[in-house]
């Protein structure tokens, strides 16, 4: 009933038009090349934060599925994977561009999109309130075992060294300690006063991904070339097969995306390798499967829904994107957990309905605007950047009216860069940015109460050991690939 | 696309050693101020907590360093197919400075002159250096995107720099 009266209420014609307008934009923004999804969001975040709370929350969310729907558009088209998730949709769906059936890949993403959006929608709206149940009983010591798990998680599974995930990770936690503490007392600012409140988060985001990513195009300099779409749908056997590859992803991805520090990059690989074992011919993989790209996008799709799962009932983002959600949570002062389905009922069921109409609305939309999307792309770089770096900086100084915090962005867009073309990941700072003063409050929280607590806790120490299973995890396939010299991509 | 690190170019040990010496005056920095707190606001209440966090960052952040400086520096590799393509890369390895010292100067002008001014200025530059459009184009293109963005922002409401003279 709750669902329903959410989907009811996100059809309303004012949400219908964020879920609208959010969708357009995000696409728009995910379709240029050299914007992924986070930046998308991260540039596009405080431009929201004129909207009322409901409005802020979907148009987000909106942008978001746009953002990714866009970045597989120029996987497709262009072999320039908008996001990272977006690389294994390129496997198939480019190899079908240049066999010149750029049209069934792009109807094909856009359909399995929508069925594991849908599907997930769904799950959301089954699991979120039961595991908000859950977590009623969560004292300091869990939210504190929690936080960690989720930053070791991220920090362990990010691919490259562990040890440099795990500082950069730290040096998060003491960017987020700037400014002035839960007990007013100003640390880290060195007598500066514009230090006092700390960085606001929408400049960190910016600067890390929007102007990093445009120094980093700036870089590598990429050309692109784009094809003519040509015929649209694909066949019914096309259609039939990629049903079944979607579901299979769908049911693979969602579990796992629900993980912290377990991305859709990672769901998405899982699911294509699935997908390869179980057909007749997996030679046909990485040469324009169909089913290739159907398994790819329905799985980046049910792992961005499974992410919102703790995000709404533990209030733990499983990653940058759903960092950026949870800060616009906390600007309206609303606090995701389990308390979030029982207080703000109206808000969150109105959220996970808009999940539904923003699906329905990619769908419609995206398939006849696939053309408009594809001429886009072809706007050139050098009049691109300028335009986004002009947004970067109009988006830090909005939420604040403070030029000081468009230096903020401009420092971290210098770190964000650095941070990548020296091989660092950035995702453990941002997770860390966002849980600092989750980890910090818990502890002090804990250490008020008595450091005996955390011996009485069992929910704590089961979090901590599911961390150290990450990092076991991760080195124990690290050393495998390294043993085995297995190549994780596709050629 | 690729993302095997076998094809990056991978830090050298001077680059190494930069990183080394940063996360550790960072660590330094942090314990300095944890300590300060501890010892010298012992008396404010939650300081003692608030410089112990300090403490236990900077510990954590100088163990991880030391474990890194631990690990053997790679090189990056002599030749290959990367080193080959190269040439365009090492070609284009000054841009990304162009235009952060391009975005720097923009930072800048936003806190001297008008929104519009500024962006006109910063659009101009870009243009002009990245794009290597003609002087008109470049004008026309600079100015029409910086009127427009004014007149859009002031439309949806939102707050800009107002320096100097304003043209909305």
């Amino acid at each position: 009933m709750d669902l329903i009266n959410g989907i009811l209420s996100a059809a309303s014609p004012e949400n219908l038009l964020y879920a609208l307008v959010g969708s357009l934009v995000g696409t728009l923004v995910g379709v240029l090349p050299g914007i992924g999804s986070i930046s998308a969001v991260a540039i596009l975040f405080p431009f929201t934060a004129y909207l009322p709370p409901d409005g802020m929350i979907i148009t987000m969310a909106a942008i978001f599925y746009g953002s990714m729907y866009g970045g597989s558009t120029t996987a497709i088209l262009m072999n320039v994977p908008g996001e990272v998730s977006s690389v294994v949709t390129a496997f198939d769906g480019y190899a079908m561009t240049r066999q010149g059936r750029p049209g069934p890949a792009l109807a094909i993403s856009a359909i399995t999109s929508f069925m594991a959006g849908v599907i997930g929608s769904v799950l959301v709206a089954l699991i979120g309130p039961s595991v908000a149940r859950l977590a009623f009983d969560f004292g300091p010591a869990e939210y504190l075992g929690l936080a960690l798990f989720g930053m070791t998680a991220i920090s362990a599974l990010s691919g490259g060294s562990m040890v440099k995930a795990f500082i950069v990770a730290v040096l998060g936690l003491i960017l987020v300690s700037v400014g002035v503490d839960m007990s007013d007392v100003p640390r880290l600012t060195f007598g500066q006063t514009d230090l006092l409140l700390g960085f606001e988060l929408a400049p960190v985001m910016i600067g890390l991904f929007g102007v990093a990513e445009v120094l980093g195009s700036l870089e590598s300099g990429k050309s692109v070339t784009v094809h003519a779409l040509g015929k649209l749908m694909p066949t019914r056997a096309e259609l039939r097969s990629s049903v079944g590859s979607a579901l299979r992803a769908t049911a693979v991805s969602f579990p796992l995306g629900m993980l912290p520090g377990m991305a859709t990059s990672i769901c998405s690989f899982l699911a294509y390798q699935l997908e390869r074992k179980v057909s007749r011919h997996p030679e046909r993989f990485g040469k324009g499967a169909i089913e290739g790209v159907a398994a790819a996008e329905a799985a980046n799709n049910a792992a961005g829904m499974a992410h919102f799962v703790p995000l709404l009932s533990l209030g733990i983002p499983t990653g940058a994107t759903m960092a950026l959600l949870l800060a616009a949570f906390n600007m309206y002062g609303i606090t995701p957990g389990p308390t979030l389905f029982t207080q703000h009922s109206s808000l969150i069921w109105t959220l996970i309905g808009s999940f539904f109409v923003a699906n329905i609305i990619m769908l419609i939309l995206n398939l006849p605007l696939v053309g408009l999307w594809a001429r886009l792309i072809t706007v050139p770089y050098p009049v691109l950047a300028p335009i986004i770096l002009l947004l970067c900086a109009i988006g830090s100084y909005v939420p604040r009216n403070n030029l000081f915090d468009v230096w903020v962005c401009f420092a971290f867009g210098v770190l964000g860069w650095l941070l990548h073309k020296r091989d660092w990941p950035v995702a453990p700072l941002v997770l860390a940015y966002v849980l600092g003063p989750v980890i910090e409050r818990s502890a002090r929280q804990v250490w008020a109460i008595s450091p005996d607590l955390l011996l009485e806790r069992p929910g704590f120490w089961a979090f901590i050991a599911a961390g150290l299973f990450a990092v076991i995890w991760s080195r124990s396939g690290q050393a495998k690939r390294a043993r085995t010299g297995v190549e994780s991509g596709e050629e | 696309m690729t993302s095997d690190p076998a094809l990056k170019i991978l830090p050298s040990s001077r680059s190494k050693t930069i990183e080394l010496v940063l996360l550790g005056l960072v660590a330094i920095v942090v314990f300095a101020e944890g300590y300060r707190f501890v010892t010298t606001l012992s008396g404010s209440i939650g300081a003692a907590e608030a410089g112990t966090y300090l403490l236990l960052l900077a510990g954590l952040l100088a163990a991880l360093t030391s474990a890194y400086a631990l690990q053997p520096a790679r090189r990056a590799p002599a030749a290959g197919p990367e080193a080959e393509a190269g040439d365009e890369g090492r070609a284009g390895r000054h841009k990304p400075w162009i235009g952060l010292g391009l975005f720097f100067g923009y930072v800048v002008l936003l806190g001297y002159v008008d929104y519009a001014i500024a962006t006109f200025a910063f659009l101009a530059a870009y243009l002009k250096y990245f794009g290597q459009y003609r002087t008109v184009t470049v004008l026309v293109v600079a100015a029409a995107v910086a009127l427009g963005s004014a007149y859009l922002w002031q439309v949806l409401g939102v707050a800009m720099p107002r320096n100097g003279f304003s043209f909305f």
